[in-house]
């Protein structure tokens, strides 16, 4: 199946691929001014006699043949499709200059995903295009190219906005700075609105005179895109909540957790339909397409059963808390001088449970979904509850996988399609010795997969990836590896160097943050107790984030030299005892 | 959701800031990301990681403290409960779920109210008291049970090697 290949195809560099587009439509250009002057040459000379007095204007020559060329060129099949791909390039242009504009750079995750994305769509819409849709003909295809561009430009930028929202709910950051991108990409989210907007409109006009089904696709296609954008605005805007509500006796608010709920289930819902149409239409039941989609259905199904799951079990925990587990009083409030156990904030009202503990009602709520104990002694709290729901799958669900002991299976190649985009497909295909054996990736095409690798993560050495590799045998493993931090980066002390070396700079910053002015080689003595000072100076918490992490990092070099100093004079006293 | 697992990351750094236990350092990698720390560990006293300090990585799910975050060493490590490519096994660190080896009681299994202070405390007394039925490095600990004169000498070239100390012989 080709499509297992996609994430580990590179993307070719945007220089690239705009010189090639420039370079492919200037040769069909060429081509067709070449052809088009040739066939006009002809057919004039027919008629040239009788024409010839009534020639005047060389402008409006020069302007009929521009003409001529063009309808040439769009009769053309090459170059049509060269033309096809000079707006498609536009269209990237356009989303490159967003991206800097609103993004900036992509950190290495986001490019990774961006790239399988990118294949995936690519791949995905190519296969409807032709096997679904059946567009043979050039207007037909150029309409849909038209669709899937506009519409996976759309899809690509939505799904950076995500990332990008979901890692900045990651820090602490809020000032000016901060607030800015967040109304950049806000802003940049609602445009992609209102274009789905557009698109739908766009689809009445053009898809309703093609036929009723190639409307319903289109309609299906640009709810999905912009329910995704009002999944994402519900998200932030819940995530907004969480981090300046006060008190965590409340939730985000019923309508809040429904409009999700439904939007969740809708989006899938509204895919399913849109497949099983499509299946239905070209009744491609038992097609390699059919097949693909099939198994795209039961993953959603399976979704969609997992959320519902979920849901079910929110409920009960709702019920089963205000049924069994009353509010805690005034007096109780008072006497119970702890913060809740779970967000460490502190408690205005709060839910007591049988054995005397007290938390937040929304605290406890989310831990019971989990598992229904009371979080401190580990009381069961399932009284009157059927044991028969499976806590842990319903809890994660989507989420990774969280314990410790999740092996990539080397042997077993998974492709997880819903990571990248959530209507594709999952395989996982097991790979036995028998049929790979072990040295049967060659080194210098590991070399290579290395470099890939090694363009994503300069940090690291070509030598720990190749290692890596030769367990993986799969770049994209590698990368999951150093994403999910199982592969490191090299250690910041070698042990071949020469100590003085690496030590002097150490030195030199923990000196100039105690701004004690001495020599900076190694084992001028640091007074001791200025770095006891560093170690234990524990005792402010800045509220700036530079000055926060700079403390850190004075922190943990002072605890190193400290550790060190300690070694060697314990390793002196010892040696000269033996001497 | 990320919303308030960001505040309760930021109020144990808070904390292990304001009172930091013996030997414990550990705060965000970078301010820009709160769920990625990283934590320096004494070894304890007394024992073969004597004078060490060990650089270890933690990992938090955006649903913390629900769910445990993931440890692992960042330098070389030799020790029964560690893997080879340093991540940590404890049963603070297993949601109460997973049982991978059928062996931990519910009561030592992460709940919310355990801490990183607590986790990073339970890695220290690992690494005093290693639990050699667990398998996460088998040659560590057959090491331990039958040559403890051999897993000291390797555990003191890792002291040495955390320090930028070069092996002295
Ligand atoms: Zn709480
Ligand atoms: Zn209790
Ligand atoms: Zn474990």
């Amino acid at each position: 199946m080709s499509f297992m290949m996609v994430d580990r195809l590179p993307v070719p560099k945007l220089s690239t691929y705009i010189s090639a587009t420039v370079l492919s439509i200037s040769a069909a250009t060429y081509y067709s001014v070449k052809y088009s002057f040739d066939a006009s040459h002809e057919s004039n000379s027919n008629i040239q006699v009788n024409e010839d007095p009534t020639k005047t204007d060389p402008m409006d020559v020069y302007y009929e043949q521009m003409l001529n060329v063009l309808a040439f060129m769009l009769q053309d099949p090459l170059c049509f499709l060269v033309l096809c791909n000079g707006a498609i390039c536009s269209i990237v242009m356009i989303g490159a200059v967003i991206q800097s504009l609103v993004l900036g750079n992509l950190r290495p995750v986001e490019h990774v995903q961006f790239r399988e994305r990118l294949w995936n769509w690519v791949i995905y819409k190519f296969i409807f295009m032709f096997i679904i849709l059946k567009a043979y003909t050039l207007d037909k295809v150029a309409l849909w190219l038209f669709w899937y561009s506009t519409l996976g430009f759309l899809h690509l930028m939505t799904s950076l906005c995500k990332d990008r929202f979901e890692y900045m709910w990651m820090s602490m950051g809020t000032g000016a700075r901060v607030n800015w991108k967040y109304i950049h990409m806000s802003v940049l989210l609602s445009i992609g609105f209102i274009f789905s907007l557009l698109l739908l409109n766009f689809a009445y006009l053009v898809g309703l005179t093609l036929s009723k089904h190639i409307f319903a696709f289109m309609v299906i296609e640009c709810l999905m895109l912009a329910g995704s954008i009002v999944h994402i605005f519900l998200r932030h805007y819940i995530q907004l909540f969480h981090r300046n509500s006060i008190n965590h006796t409340t939730s985000p608010g019923k309508l809040i957790y429904y409009a999700e709920l439904g939007l969740d289930l809708g989006i899938r819902v509204m895919e399913i339909l849109h497949y099983s149409h499509a299946i239905i239409w070209t009744s491609s039941y038992l097609t390699m397409a059919g097949f693909v989609i099939f198994m795209h259905m039961r993953q959603l199904i399976s979704d969609i059963q997992k959320r519902l799951q979920k849901h079910k079990n929110f409920l009960w925990v709702h019920s089963h808390l205000e049924k069994n587990y009353p509010m805690a009083t005034a007096e109780e409030l008072d006497t119970n001088s702890d913060n809740c156990a779970i967000c460490w904030e502190k408690m205005d009202s709060a839910r007591k449970l049988p054995c005397g503990h007290l938390f937040h009602n929304g605290c406890l709520q989310s831990w019971m979904e989990q598992e229904p104990s009371c979080p401190t002694c580990r009381l069961s709290l399932t009284l009157g509850h059927n044991q028969s729901m499976p806590m842990n799958s319903t809890n994660n669900g989507g989420q990774e996988t969280l314990g410790t002991h999740t092996h990539i299976p080397h042997h077993f190649f998974h492709f997880d399609g819903s990571r990248y985009l959530s209507w594709l497909p999952s395989f996982s295909v097991e790979v036995t010795h028998s049929l790979r054996p072990t040295s049967q990736i060659h080194t210098s095409q590991m070399e290579t997969m290395a470099r890939q690798v090694l363009q994503l993560f300069p940090h690291f050495t070509m030598h720990s990836i190749i290692e890596d590799l030769s367990n993986t045998r799969s770049v994209d493993l590698t990368i999951d590896n150093i994403l999910e931090g199982r592969l490191v980066a090299p250690q910041q002390f070698v042990e071949e160097e020469p100590v003085i070396v690496e030590t002097v700079p150490i030195v030199n910053s923990v000196e100039q943050f105690i701004n004690t002015p001495t020599s900076t080689s190694f084992n001028t003595n640091i007074s001791e107790p200025a770095i006891d000072g560093l170690v234990s100076m524990g005792s402010q918490f800045s509220k700036s984030p530079d000055e926060r992490e700079n403390m850190l990092r004075a922190r943990k070099q002072a605890m190193i030299m400290k550790a060190r100093q300690r070694y060697m004079s314990k390793d002196g006293d010892s040696s000269s005892k033996s001497d | 959701m990320a919303g308030s697992a960001l505040r309760r990351l930021m109020a144990e750094y808070k904390q292990l800031t304001l009172n930091p236990p013996e030997g414990i350092i550990a705060g965000p990698t970078t301010e820009e990301n709160y769920f990625e720390w990283e934590a320096l560990i004494t070894g304890p006293e007394g024992t073969c990681f004597e004078g060490g300090v060990f650089p270890a990585k933690l990992i938090f799910p955006s649903d913390y403290p629900l769910s445990p975050p993931k440890m692992s060493f960042t330098c070389d490590m030799f020790h029964p409960n560690i893997y080879s490519d340093g991540r940590v096994c404890i049963s603070i660190l297993h949601a109460p779920g997973d049982d991978p080896m059928g062996y931990e009681s519910s009561n030592e299994r992460w709940s919310p109210v355990q801490s990183v202070e607590k986790i990073l405390l339970s890695v220290i007394s690992m690494l005093a008291e290693p639990n050699d039925e667990s398998g996460a490095n088998v040659d560590a600990a057959k090491m331990w049970r039958e040559d403890r004169e051999g897993f000291n000498k390797v555990a003191e070239s890792l002291v040495r090697k955390t320090l930028g100390i070069p092996t002295s012989k």
